[in-house]
């Protein structure tokens, strides 16, 4: 469930991973090309649906509601309403500071409880993403990996990242950037045998009018346990206003945002 | 008639065409061409044979044994194939799986626990594990402060001594680690394996062994599972087979070698008995079919029962060359003997057939290898020996035979003239001590029991059951059971309540300890979000914790699909079959007493608020709670419940306190802290008269709206402190009820009922319907067991049935059959006498032991009586002295040469094949007893009573 909002936090940071072409050749190239050409989007409405496979085939469809502020500091705030369906109607959860802090409204209970720990490699109830999958593709580090460009086929860049950390689940990543628009196509995420684990593909994206490139679906596969999760954004209003206080416990706990 | 006795006879058309045909048979009509043809392909018989035994010794190196008693029973059978369906329904119903034990000096050490991860993440990372339980990923769901914390035990390695200290004491106070994946001394613990369904179960133990075994260091390991078993107890009784074999063959050898003194004369018997055995085991390898722990009996059985087919031949083979010359004795011996010699077979076949009517399928299969071996010792014994004479036929008999057939003077003789004289002339005496040990034996038979538990069936020492009893003492037990839960849905509170009901009601028992279900997480995740641990009491609030914890492994495996059942898991320790079936049988009617449909009505109503108040106390029963005095602490229960919450709201600081407490993230929301707010609200408690919002804005500076949101949330929180303080209200008084018993929080559960606005009473048309199914490993087994009974008595019946037939066919008289049936019964009878004073259970091995007594046992009877009618120009006594002195040597011989070989199984690994040798072979000699003690007084006074022709030394008419 943390997972499915750092999902959505990863949505609103990878829009600003996008960028127009380039002929640069490697992969610092590559990345910084792709930070340049992030889009200027601080706050952000959308309607979506998300859609979770589990291993069985079995298929539910939620409706969700997101809202999102890059905070003065850098980092991002996100609410995350699931309005359909009825069970779960109105459970919400806030992320502060990037996913650091982590509240949730439970509607039946009339109660917001903080979620935590679980460490960046925990999964959450929904979809099949970790905080370090959010952190590798939203808020790429590059002091925190090696990297390198290794190969290119017609349309994709493909980029090799090994993490740094000893503790990363992943042993290597291979990311594949769109030549012509700068942003990440999919990423394949290697655990530690080097057998294939999560696939995290981008399925649908918007090319706006300057040039930038808005997600429209995303999709994250887990191999081992044939689970996935979809996500798609069907209403998007960005550069918004919202209240100062709007990404707080009390506004999780009202009937409507 | 043909021997002019007057015997009864059977007239329908079927037997006198049948019996024509037989009498066809004996007399040569048929034989002459058998022998005849035998002779003429005497060599193409030897190489096919030859070839055929080749073939099975080939196939033999498929030989597999299995011995899975899941898949004792047949396939359709309605218990078994649930429970299979299990792994079906629930992802986590890993029937494949196995358990990595550690022991270490201790555990919490960095270095240790870092031991451990390293396994559990190698054993992760294999293609064929589907998942790893084990300390360091078990799953936690922690109430903190502010909320809720889920995590693994050990998210971060402790680096340490103090950090491995710390996690120790933060998991000795958890009941799911301490004692089940750790042990209570913090030395050991313990990896629970599950294997991906379709996988090879010991390639994938195979898999988990050689990534752990370098990875160990200090500590010791223990590998267990089912499989494990499985495959141990196979190579012991594998072990067993290819190890007794020749022991027994040597034994026999030995034995008949003193009997016979021949050793051309036995060893060739013991060949054939052993061909027969090759092509029986190579057969089964050949369809594929595993062997069963009992199966590795098969061959010694055969050696010791065939060996005799062999050497009636040989030595009528070698009474045929003493008239003279060898040449056509081969014809000869077969036109003779093969009829005795098949009309054995076919008795002992009989016994075995009986068994092929058994569920259970290494008893049926045990019964289809055995008629099979014994077919194809005849076959060996008759045909093939016939060939291998007619081929290699020997210039002249054994010196023994040219001498002719004196009788012999030795110590057997002096015995069995012994036996003739005191059943000829000491009757009285013999039927008395007969009586007596009949009586004696009769005495035993009540107490006969069924046990099929692991220990009986192999041995207090054998390594599986100290494997088992290792990891009993050190992780509460092994194997599992079940019940299987059905409802509406899952999600309904009343459901999860009666799961977390049932899991409490199983730790009276020894099979049903420490249940768990997912309303276990329910409860945790409750706490969190209410404040006290127990099931919520509203379907919306399960649907929101339903959402936290959906994609929960643990969660996710224990759900169906449709979210209709759900399983409740119990540690089931090894206890004896008697133990088990009661148990079973206790919860089964606990659990046909639940009610299983019901409607919900508003706790305002009297009917419900009585029942909410009954079930408030039965659940204290459930929970262990006892004695007490129900109808008292019913009432007082009903006044709590009919007592509104806002009664025990107190206008004090202490509850103002209280009240705050609970709202810790959303007054820090607000900027304010919980002690400002506190003190607020107790203001205000002196002047309730005052518009609370009002208040907040003036005291705290809040605007309108923020100023409604938080008198909203406090009086909210009050209820929720109203509520809590009615609870512990309720529970201190029935606490000094009950004699001062503690109730801790793992009474919230029955205690917080007292809260419910909504009552589910029994019904015919119901809001939430329930049904129950109890089932794993140890039920299963007891199931099993509970068939024992009547599987022996059905094919003991059959056994006697087919053995009859025969008889009548053979000695052509109702009342000669039931003559030779006496001894034969009254083996059996002597049978159950011994497995009851020598507390012999009744398992798969022993249940067969009335079938292959009657089949084998018949033999000895028949030789008697064959022998009695022969002398029927003596008189009785005269009669008696010969048969029991000449056939009784034949008979006593074998008797002691099949005991012998089948006694050798005594010195095997496995419990169930010693007790089983023992008492085939006992019972084997025991029908020989019957046969030569009653049968004659039996005869004689058959002989007084009805015809008198013998006594009077004359023919009858």
């Amino acid at each position: 469930m943390k997972k499915l909002l750092l999902f959505v936090a990863l949505i609103f940071l990878a829009v600003g991973v996008c960028a127009a072409s380039a002929s640069a050749l490697t992969a610092d190239d590559i990345f910084d090309e792709m930070e340049e050409r992030q889009s200027e989007v601080t706050t952000s409405r959308s309607r979506g649906s998300l859609l979770v496979v589990d291993a069985r085939g079995r298929e539910e469809l939620r409706e969700v509601i997101m809202y999102s502020r890059e905070e003065d500091d850098g980092t991002v705030s996100t609410i995350f309403r699931f309005l359909s369906p009825a069970s779960v109607r109105n459970i919400t959860l806030l992320s502060l500071e990037d996913g650091d802090q982590i509240n949730l409204y439970m509607p039946a209970y009339r109660r917001v409880r903080r979620i935590a720990g679980s460490g960046r490699q925990e999964t959450f109830a929904g979809t099949n993403f970790t905080y370090e999958d959010m952190s590798d593709i939203g808020g790429f580090e590059r002091e925190d990996y090696e990297y390198e460009l290794i190969d290119e086929d017609e349309e994709n860049y493909i980029i090799e990242i090994v993490p740094l950390d000893p503790d990363s689940q992943y042993s290597r990543q291979v990311m594949k950037v769109d030549k012509n628009l700068f942003f990440v196509n999919q990423i394949d995420f290697y655990d530690l045998e080097e057998t294939l684990w999560r696939v995290l593909e981008v399925l649908e994206v918007e090319e706006m009018d300057d040039g930038t490139v808005r997600f429209r679906e995303i999709s994250m596969s887990d191999l081992k346990d044939n689970t996935r999760s979809d996500l798609k954004l069907e209403e998007i209003e960005e550069n918004i206003d919202l209240p100062a206080n709007f990404f707080s416990v009390r506004t999780i706990q009202r009937p409507e945002l | 008639m043909k021997n002019g006795m007057q015997f009864l006879f059977l007239d329908s058309p079927l037997l006198t065409t049948f019996y024509s045909l037989l009498t066809a048979f004996r007399e040569e009509l048929f034989m002459a061409k058998f022998a005849n043809s035998t002779v003429k392909y005497s060599k193409l018989i030897l190489i096919a044979t030859a070839g055929l035994i080749l073939f099975s010794l080939f196939n033999m190196r498929d030989l597999r044994f299995e011995d899975d008693f899941t898949e004792y029973m047949p396939e359709g059978d309605p218990e078994v194939s649930f429970f299979n369906s299990l792994e079906d329904i629930f992802e986590g119903f890993q029937r494949k799986s196995m358990l990595v034990a550690l022991e270490f000096e201790d555990l919490f050490t960095p270095e240790n626990l870092a031991t451990l991860e390293r396994m559990v993440k190698e054993v992760e990372s294999l293609s064929e594990v589907k998942s790893v339980n084990a300390l360091t990923n078990m799953p936690r769901v922690l109430t903190t402060e502010f909320g809720i914390e889920v995590r693994e035990v050990m998210d971060v390695l402790p680096r340490t001594e103090e950090e491995a200290l710390w996690l120790r004491e933060d998991v000795e106070g958890d009941d799911q680690i301490w004692g089940r994946l750790v042990t209570e001394d913090g030395q050991g613990t313990i990896l629970s394996v599950a294997f991906y369904y379709d996988v090879d179960e010991y390639e994938a133990i195979d898999r988990v062994i050689e990534v752990t075994e370098p990875l160990h260091g200090n500590a010791e390991v223990t590998y267990f599972g089912m499989s494990i078993i499985q495959r141990e107890s196979a190579m012991d009784a594998q072990n067993t087979m290819m190890t007794l074999t020749p022991l027994a063959a040597l034994a026999l050898l030995l034995i008949l070698y003193w009997g016979f003194r021949s050793l051309r004369g036995v060893l060739l018997p013991i060949f054939i008995a052993v061909f027969a055995s090759i092509v029986t085991i190579g057969l089964s390898a050949a369809v594929g079919k595993p062997l069963s722990i009992i199966s590795a009996a098969l061959p010694i059985m055969l050696l010791a029962l065939v060996t005799a087919y062999g050497i009636h031949f040989i030595n009528r083979y070698h009474e045929e060359c003493s008239h003279g010359t060898c040449e056509n004795a081969a014809e000869r011996t077969l036109r003779i003997m093969f009829f005795p010699i098949a009309l054995s077979a076919l008795t002992t076949m009989g016994g075995f057939m009986s068994l092929l009517t058994a569920e259970i399928r290494p008893v049926s299969d045990f019964g289809l290898f055995a008629t099979l071996g014994i077919f194809f010792g005849l076959i060996f014994a008759t045909f093939c020996l016939g060939a291998y004479y007619h081929v290699f036929t020997p210039k002249t008999p054994p010196r023994q035979y040219l001498k002719g057939q004196e009788e012999k003077r030795d110590a057997l003789h002096r015995l069995l003239q012994a036996i003739a004289s005191a059943v000829t002339k000491k009757k009285k005496l013999v039927l008395g001590v007969l009586l007596a040990l009949l009586v004696f034996l009769g005495l035993g038979i009540p107490f006969i029991e069924v046990e099929m538990s692991v220990e009986d069936m192999m041995g207090a020492d054998h390594p599986i059951v100290r494997l088992l009893e290792y990891f009993e003492e050190r992780f509460g037990g092994t194997d599992s059971t079940y019940i299987y839960l059905e409802a509406d849905s899952i999600r309904e509170p009343y459901v999860l309540r009666e799961m977390v009901r049932l899991a409490h009601y199983g730790d009276r028992y020894h099979a049903f300890k420490d249940g768990s279900s997912v309303a276990d997480l329910i409860m945790d995740l409750n706490e969190a979000f209410e404040g006290w641990r127990a099931v919520p009491a509203t379907r919306d609030k399960v649907d929101n914790l339903w959402f936290f914890v959906e994609d929960n492994s643990y969660f996710q495996d224990r759900i169906s699909e449709d979210e209709r059942s759900t399983l409740i898991e119990y540690r089931a320790k090894e206890i004896d079959s008697q133990t088990l079936s009661y148990e079973i049988a206790d919860f089964n009617a606990f659990l046909s007493d639940r009610p299983l449909s019901l409607i919900s009505v508003p706790v305002s109503e009297e009917e419900a608020a009585k029942h909410l108040a009954e079930t408030i106390v039965d659940d204290l029963e459930i929970f262990g709670v006892t004695p007490f005095d129900r109808e008292a602490l019913r009432d007082i229960v009903l006044d709590f419940v009919q007592t509104p919450v806002n009664e025990f709201f107190t206008p004090d600081r202490v509850f103002a306190d209280e009240s705050t407490d609970y709202l810790v993230l959303e007054i820090e929301d607000l900027g304010f802290t919980v002690e400002e707010v506190s003190v607020v609200l107790a203001g205000w408690y002196t002047d309730m008269e005052r518009d609370l919002e009002l208040v907040l804005e003036e005291e705290l500076g809040l605007d309108e709206m923020d100023a409604w949101y938080l008198a909203d949330l406090l009086f909210f929180a009050e209820e929720q402190v109203s509520a809590s303080r009615k609870v512990e209200a309720l529970r201190a008084t029935v606490s000094e009820k009950v004699g001062g018993v503690t109730f801790g929080d793992s009474f919230d559960f029955v205690f917080y009922q007292v809260l419910d606005e909504v009552v589910y009473i029994p019904a015919q048309s119901s809001d939430a319907s329930l049904n129950y199914r109890i089932t794993g490993g140890p039920v299963i087994n007891n199931y099993i067991t509970g068939k024992l009974f009547n599987q022996q008595s059905r094919s003991t019946a059959l056994a006697f049935l087919i053995v009859f037939g025969l008889l009548l066919l053979q000695l052509r008289s109702v009342k000669k059959a039931v003559i030779a049936m006496i001894p034969i019964a009254l083996t059996v009878f002597a049978s159950f006498g011994l497995m009851g004073h020598f507390g012999v259970p009744l398992n798969i091995a022993t249940l067969m032991v009335a079938s292959i007594a009657i089949g084998a046992g018949i033999d000895y009877t028949i030789h008697f009586l064959y022998r009695w009618y022969k002398e029927q120009d003596q008189n009785a006594s005269g009669a008696i002295y010969t048969t029991i002195t000449r056939t009784g040597r034949g008979i006593f011989l074998n008797s002691v040469a099949v005991a012998g070989g089948i006694y050798i199984l005594a010195t095997s690994n496995i419990s169930m094949l010693r007790i089983f040798g023992v008492l085939v072979a006992t019972v084997l000699l025991s029908s020989v007893v019957f046969t030569m003690f009653l049968l004659p007084l039996i005869l004689q006074a058959e002989e007084k009573l009805f015809s008198n022709t013998i006594l009077k030394g004359g023919k009858k008419q």
